[in-house]
Protein backbone atom coordinates (compact mmCIF):
# COMPACT_ATOMS: atom_id res chain seq x y z
CA UNK A 1 0.00 0.00 0.00
CA UNK A 2 1.31 3.66 -1.27
CA UNK A 3 1.63 5.72 2.43
CA UNK A 4 1.01 9.70 2.12
CA UNK A 5 4.70 10.00 2.27
CA UNK A 6 5.37 7.84 -1.10
CA UNK A 7 2.67 9.63 -2.79
CA UNK A 8 4.12 13.10 -1.85
CA UNK A 9 7.60 11.87 -2.40
CA UNK A 10 6.31 10.81 -6.36
CA UNK A 11 4.35 14.29 -6.53
CA UNK A 12 7.04 16.00 -5.81
CA UNK A 13 9.50 14.34 -8.00
CA UNK A 14 7.06 15.04 -11.08
CA UNK A 15 6.62 18.49 -9.90
CA UNK A 16 10.31 19.40 -10.24
CA UNK A 17 10.72 17.64 -13.24
CA UNK A 18 7.75 19.50 -14.80
CA UNK A 19 8.59 22.47 -13.06
CA UNK A 20 11.79 22.71 -15.55
CA UNK A 21 9.80 22.72 -18.79
CA UNK A 22 7.00 24.99 -16.65
CA UNK A 23 8.12 26.83 -14.13
CA UNK A 24 5.43 28.93 -11.33
CA UNK A 25 2.97 25.90 -11.18
CA UNK A 26 1.90 24.97 -8.60
CA UNK A 27 0.78 21.63 -7.16
CA UNK A 28 -2.24 20.79 -4.47
CA UNK A 29 -3.66 17.58 -3.12
CA UNK A 30 -7.99 17.40 -1.82
CA UNK A 31 -10.93 15.44 -1.85
CA UNK A 32 -10.47 12.09 -0.33
CA UNK A 33 -6.72 12.06 -0.52
CA UNK A 34 -6.59 13.97 2.33
CA UNK A 35 -9.83 13.06 4.18
CA UNK A 36 -9.74 9.55 3.48
CA UNK A 37 -5.75 8.49 2.31
CA UNK A 38 -6.23 4.91 2.96
CA UNK A 39 -10.02 4.25 1.56
CA UNK A 40 -9.70 6.97 -1.57
CA UNK A 41 -9.98 5.42 -4.84
CA UNK A 42 -7.83 7.54 -6.11
CA UNK A 43 -5.52 10.86 -5.50
CA UNK A 44 -6.80 14.51 -6.44
CA UNK A 45 -4.12 16.34 -7.84
CA UNK A 46 -4.87 20.18 -8.63
CA UNK A 47 -2.47 22.06 -10.71
CA UNK A 48 -2.41 25.26 -11.13
CA UNK A 49 -0.52 27.18 -13.89
CA UNK A 50 -0.10 30.18 -15.78
CA UNK A 51 -1.28 29.68 -19.06
CA UNK A 52 -3.36 27.11 -21.21
CA UNK A 53 0.37 26.32 -22.36
CA UNK A 54 1.61 24.77 -19.29
CA UNK A 55 -1.88 23.23 -18.91
CA UNK A 56 -1.40 21.19 -21.82
CA UNK A 57 2.21 20.83 -21.21
CA UNK A 58 1.24 19.69 -17.55
CA UNK A 59 -1.00 17.17 -18.85
CA UNK A 60 1.08 15.62 -21.47
CA UNK A 61 3.69 15.12 -19.24
CA UNK A 62 2.04 13.18 -16.44
CA UNK A 63 1.03 10.95 -19.18
CA UNK A 64 3.25 8.15 -17.56
CA UNK A 65 2.43 8.72 -14.00
CA UNK A 66 -1.03 8.78 -14.55
CA UNK A 67 -0.94 4.89 -15.79
CA UNK A 68 1.10 4.18 -12.43
CA UNK A 69 -0.63 5.56 -9.88
CA UNK A 70 -4.86 6.66 -9.92
CA UNK A 71 -4.25 10.43 -10.24
CA UNK A 72 -7.20 12.32 -11.06
CA UNK A 73 -6.04 15.48 -12.65
CA UNK A 74 -7.91 19.02 -11.91
CA UNK A 75 -5.72 21.60 -14.55
CA UNK A 76 -6.49 24.96 -14.38
CA UNK A 77 -4.91 28.34 -15.25
CA UNK A 78 -4.87 31.03 -12.34
CA UNK A 79 -7.94 32.90 -14.42
CA UNK A 80 -10.11 30.26 -14.28
CA UNK A 81 -9.27 29.55 -10.52
CA UNK A 82 -10.11 33.05 -9.80
CA UNK A 83 -13.35 31.95 -11.02
CA UNK A 84 -14.32 29.00 -9.11
CA UNK A 85 -12.22 29.77 -6.05
CA UNK A 86 -11.62 26.45 -6.13
CA UNK A 87 -8.59 26.25 -3.39
CA UNK A 88 -10.06 27.83 -1.08
CA UNK A 89 -13.66 26.07 -1.24
CA UNK A 90 -12.04 22.76 -1.13
CA UNK A 91 -9.25 23.34 1.31
CA UNK A 92 -7.14 21.93 -0.93
CA UNK A 93 -3.18 21.97 0.51
CA UNK A 94 -0.05 22.98 -1.49
CA UNK A 95 2.62 20.01 -2.01
CA UNK A 96 4.40 21.67 -4.20
CA UNK A 97 6.28 24.47 -4.11
CA UNK A 98 6.63 22.91 -0.52
CA UNK A 99 5.77 26.26 1.62
CA UNK A 100 6.74 27.14 5.19
CA UNK A 101 2.96 26.72 5.77
CA UNK A 102 2.26 23.46 4.81
CA UNK A 103 5.95 22.13 5.04
CA UNK A 104 5.59 19.19 8.47
CA UNK A 105 2.92 19.58 8.87
CA UNK A 106 0.58 18.54 5.80
CA UNK A 107 -0.62 14.32 6.18
CA UNK A 108 1.59 13.81 9.08
CA UNK A 109 5.00 14.36 7.17
CA UNK A 110 6.92 15.25 10.05
CA UNK A 111 5.52 12.25 12.25
CA UNK A 112 6.14 10.21 9.37
CA UNK A 113 2.88 8.79 9.50
CA UNK A 114 1.62 6.78 6.34
CA UNK B 1 6.21 -0.54 -11.28
CA UNK B 2 7.16 -0.87 -14.79
CA UNK B 3 6.06 1.77 -17.30
CA UNK B 4 2.69 0.79 -19.06
CA UNK B 5 1.82 -2.31 -17.07
CA UNK B 6 -1.40 -2.94 -15.37
CA UNK B 7 0.58 -5.25 -12.85
CA UNK B 8 -0.05 -2.92 -10.20
CA UNK B 9 -3.35 -2.74 -9.90
CA UNK B 10 -4.18 -6.00 -9.15
CA UNK B 11 -3.17 -5.36 -5.85
CA UNK B 12 -4.27 -1.82 -5.22
CA UNK B 13 -7.84 -2.86 -5.86
CA UNK B 14 -7.62 -5.57 -3.29
CA UNK B 15 -6.16 -3.05 -0.88
CA UNK B 16 -8.92 -0.82 -0.91
CA UNK B 17 -11.52 -3.48 -1.36
CA UNK B 18 -10.01 -5.32 1.95
CA UNK B 19 -11.84 -1.99 3.11
CA UNK B 20 -15.57 -2.34 2.16
CA UNK B 21 -17.93 -3.32 4.65
CA UNK B 22 -19.81 -5.21 2.19
CA UNK B 23 -16.69 -7.25 1.15
CA UNK B 24 -15.47 -10.20 3.27
CA UNK B 25 -12.23 -11.55 1.41
CA UNK B 26 -10.20 -10.91 -1.32
CA UNK B 27 -8.21 -13.82 -2.74
CA UNK B 28 -5.80 -12.63 -5.54
CA UNK B 29 -5.99 -15.21 -8.24
CA UNK B 30 -3.55 -13.36 -10.46
CA UNK B 31 -1.96 -10.27 -10.78
CA UNK B 32 -4.62 -8.46 -12.68
CA UNK B 33 -7.63 -11.19 -11.32
CA UNK B 34 -9.18 -11.21 -7.84
CA UNK B 35 -11.92 -13.31 -6.62
CA UNK B 36 -14.32 -11.09 -4.50
CA UNK B 37 -16.38 -12.73 -1.71
CA UNK B 38 -18.98 -10.58 -0.67
CA UNK B 39 -21.14 -10.53 2.74
CA UNK B 40 -24.78 -10.49 1.15
CA UNK B 41 -24.18 -11.86 -2.57
CA UNK B 42 -22.41 -14.49 -4.31
CA UNK B 43 -18.45 -14.09 -4.78
CA UNK B 44 -17.46 -12.54 -8.66
CA UNK B 45 -14.28 -12.08 -10.09
CA UNK B 46 -12.91 -8.90 -11.78
CA UNK B 47 -10.11 -7.79 -14.15
CA UNK B 48 -7.89 -5.26 -13.06
CA UNK B 49 -6.23 -2.87 -15.63
CA UNK B 50 -4.52 0.34 -16.36
CA UNK B 51 -4.60 2.06 -20.05
CA UNK B 52 -5.13 5.50 -20.82
CA UNK B 53 -7.33 4.24 -24.06
CA UNK B 54 -9.29 0.95 -23.04
CA UNK B 55 -9.16 -1.75 -27.31
CA UNK B 56 -10.57 -4.96 -27.01
CA UNK B 57 -7.03 -5.93 -27.03
CA UNK B 58 -6.19 -4.39 -23.53
CA UNK B 59 -8.76 -6.76 -22.30
CA UNK B 60 -8.69 -9.93 -24.62
CA UNK B 61 -6.17 -12.04 -22.31
CA UNK B 62 -8.55 -11.26 -19.47
CA UNK B 63 -11.99 -12.02 -20.78
CA UNK B 64 -10.55 -15.05 -23.04
CA UNK B 65 -8.27 -16.07 -20.32
CA UNK B 66 -8.48 -19.08 -17.66
CA UNK B 67 -11.10 -17.05 -15.45
CA UNK B 68 -14.72 -15.99 -15.86
CA UNK B 69 -14.29 -12.26 -15.39
CA UNK B 70 -17.47 -10.47 -14.51
CA UNK B 71 -16.40 -6.66 -14.45
CA UNK B 72 -13.18 -5.07 -15.66
CA UNK B 73 -12.11 -1.77 -13.78
CA UNK B 74 -9.92 0.37 -15.43
CA UNK B 75 -7.95 2.04 -12.50
CA UNK B 76 -6.17 5.32 -13.93
CA UNK B 77 -8.96 8.39 -13.65
CA UNK B 78 -7.22 9.45 -16.40
CA UNK B 79 -8.32 7.37 -19.29
CA UNK B 80 -11.51 5.73 -21.28
CA UNK B 81 -13.36 2.55 -22.51
CA UNK B 82 -13.60 2.87 -26.66
CA UNK B 83 -17.09 1.18 -28.21
CA UNK B 84 -14.89 -1.40 -29.17
CA UNK B 85 -13.91 -2.59 -26.22
CA UNK B 86 -17.12 -2.06 -24.19
CA UNK B 87 -19.14 -3.75 -27.17
CA UNK B 88 -16.24 -6.72 -26.64
CA UNK B 89 -16.52 -6.61 -22.90
CA UNK B 90 -20.27 -7.11 -23.56
CA UNK B 91 -20.00 -9.66 -25.73
CA UNK B 92 -18.13 -11.90 -23.24
CA UNK B 93 -21.05 -10.66 -20.23
CA UNK B 94 -18.63 -8.47 -18.64
CA UNK B 95 -19.60 -5.15 -16.94
CA UNK B 96 -17.20 -2.19 -18.07
CA UNK B 97 -16.00 1.26 -16.00
CA UNK B 98 -13.12 1.99 -13.36
CA UNK B 99 -12.16 1.81 -9.55
CA UNK B 100 -15.85 3.86 -8.93
CA UNK B 101 -17.60 1.57 -10.77
CA UNK B 102 -16.36 -1.60 -9.35
CA UNK B 103 -17.51 -0.44 -5.92
CA UNK B 104 -21.18 0.62 -6.88
CA UNK B 105 -21.09 -3.00 -8.96
CA UNK B 106 -20.10 -5.01 -5.69
CA UNK B 107 -23.51 -4.11 -4.17
CA UNK B 108 -25.46 -5.67 -7.28
CA UNK B 109 -26.05 -9.32 -6.77
CA UNK B 110 -24.95 -9.77 -10.36
CA UNK B 111 -21.89 -7.31 -11.07
CA UNK B 112 -21.93 -8.25 -14.46
CA UNK B 113 -25.24 -6.57 -15.28
CA UNK B 114 -23.87 -3.15 -13.52
CA UNK B 115 -24.36 -0.35 -15.63
CA UNK B 116 -22.98 3.22 -14.61
CA UNK B 117 -26.25 5.46 -13.37
CA UNK B 118 -25.30 8.19 -15.05
CA UNK B 119 -25.42 5.96 -18.59
CA UNK B 120 -28.44 4.45 -18.02
CA UNK B 121 -30.48 7.94 -17.13
CA UNK B 122 -28.61 9.39 -20.06
CA UNK B 123 -29.63 6.65 -22.78
CA UNK B 124 -32.93 6.19 -21.21
CA UNK B 125 -33.77 10.03 -21.61
CA UNK B 126 -32.44 9.76 -25.37
CA UNK B 127 -34.34 7.04 -25.86
CA UNK B 128 -37.74 8.32 -24.94
CA UNK B 129 -37.35 11.55 -26.58
CA UNK B 130 -39.49 12.48 -29.43
CA UNK B 131 -37.01 13.59 -31.90
CA UNK B 132 -34.75 10.77 -31.47
CA UNK B 133 -34.86 7.69 -33.76
CA UNK B 134 -31.77 5.74 -32.42
CA UNK B 135 -28.71 6.09 -29.98
CA UNK B 136 -25.44 4.97 -31.08
CA UNK B 137 -22.54 4.52 -28.49
CA UNK B 138 -19.36 5.74 -29.71
CA UNK B 139 -17.01 5.53 -26.68
CA UNK B 140 -17.63 5.73 -23.34
CA UNK B 141 -19.00 9.11 -22.88
CA UNK B 142 -19.23 9.97 -26.65
CA UNK B 143 -22.95 8.87 -28.70
CA UNK B 144 -24.39 9.87 -32.06
CA UNK B 145 -27.75 10.92 -31.37
CA UNK B 146 -30.21 10.25 -34.55
CA UNK B 147 -33.21 12.27 -35.34
CA UNK B 148 -36.45 11.88 -37.18
CA UNK B 149 -36.01 14.75 -40.07
CA UNK B 150 -33.06 16.16 -38.70
CA UNK B 151 -29.20 15.84 -38.26
CA UNK B 152 -27.56 13.94 -36.13
CA UNK B 153 -25.60 15.31 -33.11
CA UNK B 154 -22.54 13.86 -31.52
CA UNK B 155 -22.09 14.58 -28.07
CA UNK B 156 -19.94 13.89 -25.16
CA UNK B 157 -21.33 13.55 -21.35
CA UNK B 158 -19.15 15.18 -18.44
CA UNK B 159 -19.76 14.59 -15.15
CA UNK B 160 -17.15 17.46 -13.61
CA UNK B 161 -18.21 19.31 -10.88
CA UNK B 162 -16.14 22.39 -12.48
CA UNK B 163 -15.54 22.39 -16.08
CA UNK B 164 -12.33 23.89 -16.91
CA UNK B 165 -10.64 24.43 -20.83
CA UNK B 166 -7.79 21.51 -20.10
CA UNK B 167 -11.48 19.41 -19.71
CA UNK B 168 -12.89 20.27 -22.54
CA UNK B 169 -9.56 20.11 -24.25
CA UNK B 170 -8.80 16.16 -23.25
CA UNK B 171 -12.47 15.31 -24.52
CA UNK B 172 -11.81 16.23 -27.90
CA UNK B 173 -8.28 14.66 -27.51
CA UNK B 174 -10.10 11.52 -26.44
CA UNK B 175 -12.80 11.49 -28.40
CA UNK B 176 -12.48 13.35 -31.60
CA UNK B 177 -15.10 15.62 -32.80
CA UNK B 178 -18.27 16.34 -31.18
CA UNK B 179 -20.97 19.29 -31.72
CA UNK B 180 -21.99 19.05 -28.28
CA UNK B 181 -21.17 19.09 -24.52
CA UNK B 182 -23.80 18.06 -21.72
CA UNK B 183 -22.90 18.10 -18.33
CA UNK B 184 -24.26 15.16 -16.58
CA UNK B 185 -23.45 16.36 -12.69
CA UNK B 186 -26.67 18.00 -11.39
CA UNK B 187 -24.58 19.83 -9.28
CA UNK B 188 -22.10 20.89 -11.90
CA UNK B 189 -21.22 25.08 -12.13
CA UNK B 190 -20.81 27.28 -14.98
CA UNK B 191 -18.32 26.36 -17.02
CA UNK B 192 -15.02 28.62 -16.84
CA UNK B 193 -15.01 31.48 -19.73
CA UNK B 194 -12.03 29.50 -20.82
CA UNK B 195 -13.97 26.41 -20.83
CA UNK B 196 -16.67 28.34 -23.01
CA UNK B 197 -13.98 29.63 -24.91
CA UNK B 198 -12.24 26.15 -25.84
CA UNK B 199 -15.91 24.76 -26.47
CA UNK B 200 -16.78 27.22 -29.04
CA UNK B 201 -13.15 26.86 -30.65
CA UNK B 202 -13.51 23.50 -32.04
CA UNK B 203 -17.45 24.29 -32.68
CA UNK B 204 -19.44 22.70 -29.60
CA UNK B 205 -21.85 24.52 -27.34
CA UNK B 206 -22.28 23.47 -23.27
CA UNK B 207 -25.87 22.20 -22.47
CA UNK B 208 -26.83 21.10 -18.77
CA UNK B 209 -28.82 18.09 -19.52
CA UNK B 210 -32.46 20.23 -19.38
CA UNK B 211 -31.04 22.40 -22.31
CA UNK B 212 -29.88 19.60 -24.26
CA UNK B 213 -33.37 17.79 -24.46
CA UNK B 214 -34.54 21.38 -25.83
CA UNK B 215 -32.02 21.42 -28.39
CA UNK B 216 -33.05 18.07 -29.79
CA UNK B 217 -35.77 19.98 -30.95
CA UNK B 218 -34.05 22.15 -32.80
CA UNK B 219 -32.00 22.35 -36.19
Amino acid sequence: MMTRDELLMSLRTEAQRIGELAPDVVWYLFGSTLEAFECAADFDVLVLCLTNEAVALVRHELRDACMNLPLHLFLLTKDEEAELDFIVAEGCVQVYPVSSVTKGTFLGEQRGQS
Amino acid sequence: MPEGSSEWTGKWVAQKLRKNAGVEAVDLLATQVLRIVRKNHQPFLVGTIASPRVEPSTIDHLLNGLFLIEIIANIPPESFWTGDAIAFASRHSAAFGGMGDLLSAIELPDVSRYVKKEFAFVERGLHQHRKVSDVERVHDRMYVVKRQELCDVTVVLLNEYELTADIVRTARDRYGVFTAIVLTNPSARVPTSLASQAAESMGSQIYTWREFLVRLNNR
